[in-house]
């Protein structure tokens, strides 16, 4: 019994933690919960990080397909008289869609440091397009021409690693313009591009070059 | 003496430009009071004064402040607008457009594109140029950075400028109404991208229907956005007409449908609309006090001709029903011109009257293989314009045409109402034999006043058996 006691106050006393040991196991404890907060936080931006890249690339091929879908609706007016200011307004909306594409890929761009390949695509053929839609005015101002030849330009630069050039790439949708279907954008230059502006201005640059 | 007199006076006019100038600090506050309590007229004072001092060479540090600049061309363009909308000066929507411009250019907010976007297109529909379109895209171009602004999610803000934006897209492919400065293809697109973005967010019921019926209206037709728009500008006052069928209601339903007749693109959209006019013309015959008959039938029965040629010789590619019914409202017309012309004997040169009345009913005929004449189609209500030319041919004394129309008219009755000539005597329903009364009465009147006496020999009976059985229904009334 007296063991007992004995045993049982020495238990007592081995349950009652000194002042130290209190502070030491806090210490301890709360080590843990930050270090699992710090995992979860850590965990959580990882998981955050490709969400925001993920809804941008989403958004950035909404935006292409409104580019194309504006350009395609311009098709039908390219032929009609007394259209021109129909077509300049068809040309601003490409360029508002094809502008925040452009800006989607710069943000990819500042969150990677580097940018996929299917983005540099998705910016260059809206570039493309854009061009296209500016050369394709029956009345060609040189201002449009020059722009035409920037977007299609930069849009060569952004896919030059690419081992198919991108106007030779098959598109991933289909375009249709007076009842044909194309499915490369070098297919609608040649068809589309009735001036052969896009030619002209890769021709200036190399003879620049040379220069 | 000199040099100190002009001395003092420079001195003196510095001192007096020194007290009468403000700061521009102390005028911003002014601005932001003049604006909050809604002086629009101050405000805009106040945002001039503050330019033309930034204007100077010394100009002070605010001038330079993005934040305070933008604001007051803000303010200004704003109260400037306001200031429009109550006077509807147009030179006040100018400077507000210019005011709005200028603040986007030193600060790029959507919402400010959005609102000057709107002001230049309520400046083109106010000027009626309807293809002036950079206010529609610098308005999207607002929508959009809104909505990005938004992280890509609809707010009420953005539905209710969704909705201004499609009305005003609308509208300005219908300005001005009677010449179409655009193909209205551009619209239509924005219409339906603003419907597209509209979709991605809950909306409402009423807004759900808002954008279903202006996707409907940019897509129908071949994305005929303006005949469509017309259509259904029509089609409401209609409505209205028909509630109060007086001259104006009138004339507002006929331009409008004549408008999206204009515009209409297929001859399925052109039929309709022909259709509907002849409607309405043949309504307002009938139902106005302020009518004049002749030149309302006339136009009913040019308008439901051209649908009937377009009928046979396009083929559209109509429902039944809408054929049926262009074939009635021509039947129709062509039924009241006749009994207006016939009408008409009484008081003018009678014969003439019965020769118009008789020329109207034979654009719907066509000869037969028995030598006689038909009608073209049938319609419902067809044996009526059968009689009536019976009629015709009774009053002037054409026997052949009186007789082969009154025998129309009894088959087409006979028909009309699903009744076999040989079950008239063994018992039909009482209201057709009523129905079928008047027919043998004026059979036999003709068949009395040219002789034909084996004729009135084969109605006896059945006119006998007729009077039975509407009589019976008379006393199985009274009892």
């Amino acid at each position: 019994m007296n063991c007992e006691t004995q045993f049982g106050r020495r238990q007592t006393k081995r349950l009652q933690p000194m002042p130290g040991d209190v502070s030491a196991m806090k210490i301890k404890v709360m080590l843990w919960v930050s270090l699992f907060v710090i995992i979860a936080a850590v965990s959580v931006g990882q998981a955050q990080v490709p969400s925001v890249e993920s809804d941008l690339e989403r958004l950035m091929i909404r935006y292409e397909e409104k580019v194309l879908h504006a350009y395609q609706e311009k098709q039908t007016l390219v032929h009609q008289p007394n259209s021109h200011l129909e077509l300049a307004a068809f040309d601003s909306i490409i360029s508002a869609y094809t502008k925040r594409v452009l800006e989607i890929y710069e943000t990819l761009n500042r969150i990677k440091g580097f940018t996929l390949e299917n983005y540099r695509q998705i910016a260059s053929r809206s570039l493309i397009l854009r061009a296209l839609a500016y050369v394709e005015n029956p009345q060609l101002d040189p201002e449009k021409a020059r722009r035409a030849c920037m977007d299609y330009r930069r849009a060569l630069l952004l896919t030059k690693s690419s081992k198919i050039p991108i106007i030779s790439q098959q598109l991933p949708y289909e375009v249709w313009i007076d009842n044909r279907l194309y499915t490369r954008l070098a297919d609608l230059i040649d068809e589309r591009d009735f001036r052969r502006v896009l030619l002209g201005c890769m021709r200036t640059t190399k003879e620049s070059g040379k220069k | 003496m000199k040099l100190l007199t002009a001395t003092f006076t420079m001195f003196f006019l510095l001192l007096v430009s020194a007290v009468h100038a403000q700061k521009v600090a102390d005028l911003y506050e002014q601005v932001k009071s003049a604006y909050q309590a809604g002086d629009h007229q101050k405000t805009v004072e106040l945002c001039n004064r503050i330019i033309r001092q930034c204007e100077q060479s010394y100009a002070e540090p605010e001038c330079r402040y993005t934040d305070v600049m933008k604001n007051v061309y803000l303010y200004k363009g704003f109260s400037e607008y306001r200031l429009y909308t109550e006077n509807e000066d147009l030179e006040l929507l100018t400077e507000a457009i210019q005011s709005l411009q200028q603040s986007y250019n030193l600060y790029g907010d959507p919402d400010v594109a959005f609102n000057f976007g709107y002001m230049k297109t309520l400046h083109a529909i106010k000027v009626q140029q309807g293809d002036q379109l950079d206010g529609l895209v610098a308005a999207w171009d607002g929508i959009l950075g809104l909505y990005a602004d938004n992280e890509w999610k609809l707010s009420d803000d953005l539905i209710k400028k969704l909705k201004i934006f499609v009305k005003q897209a609308v509208e300005l492919t219908i300005t001005p109404p009677d010449t179409a400065y655009t193909t209205g293809r551009f619209a239509s697109f924005m219409v339906r991208l603003a419907c597209d973005l509209a979709e991605k967010g809950n909306l409402s019921r009423e807004d759900r229907l808002f954008f279903d019926i202006y996707r409907k209206r940019a897509t129908e037709d071949n994305f005929n956005l303006r005949g469509n728009e017309w259509r259904a500008r029509g089609f409401a006052a209609e409505e209205t007409f028909k509630n109060a069928p007086d001259d104006f209601n009138y004339r507002t339903t006929r331009t409008y449908l004549e408008l999206a007749l204009r515009y209409a693109k297929s001859v399925e959209r052109q039929v309709e609309i022909l259709k509907e006019l002849t409607k309405v013309a043949l309504y307002m015959e009938q139902n106005s006090t302020d009518r004049q008959s002749e030149s309302e039938l006339l136009y009913a029965r040019e308008k439901a001709a051209q649908a009937y040629r377009l009928l046979v010789e396009r083929r559209p590619n109509i429902s039944m029903e809408l054929e049926d019914e262009i074939k009635k409202v021509y039947g129709n017309a062509i039924y009241r011109l006749v009994d207006y012309y016939f009408s008409l004997a009484d008081s003018t040169d009678r014969l003439n009257a019965y020769y118009k009345a008789r020329r109207v009913g034979e654009e719907l005929l066509v000869p037969d293989r028995n030598g006689g004449w038909r009608q073209k189609f049938k319609w419902d209500g067809y044996e009526d314009l059968y009689l009536r030319l019976a009629d015709v041919g009774y009053e002037t004394g054409d026997a052949g045409f009186a007789v082969d129309m009154v025998d129309k008219a009894w088959k087409a009755a006979l028909r009309a109402n699903r009744v076999s000539q040989s079950q008239i005597c063994s018992g039909i329903d009482p209201e057709k034999a009523a129905n079928l009364i008047p027919f043998v009465d004026v059979y036999q009147q003709i068949a009395r006043r040219f002789g034909l006496q084996t004729v009135l020999h084969w109605l006896r009976p059945i006119r006998t058996c007729l009077v039975t059985q509407a009589n019976l229904s008379l006393l199985d009334n009274q009892e």
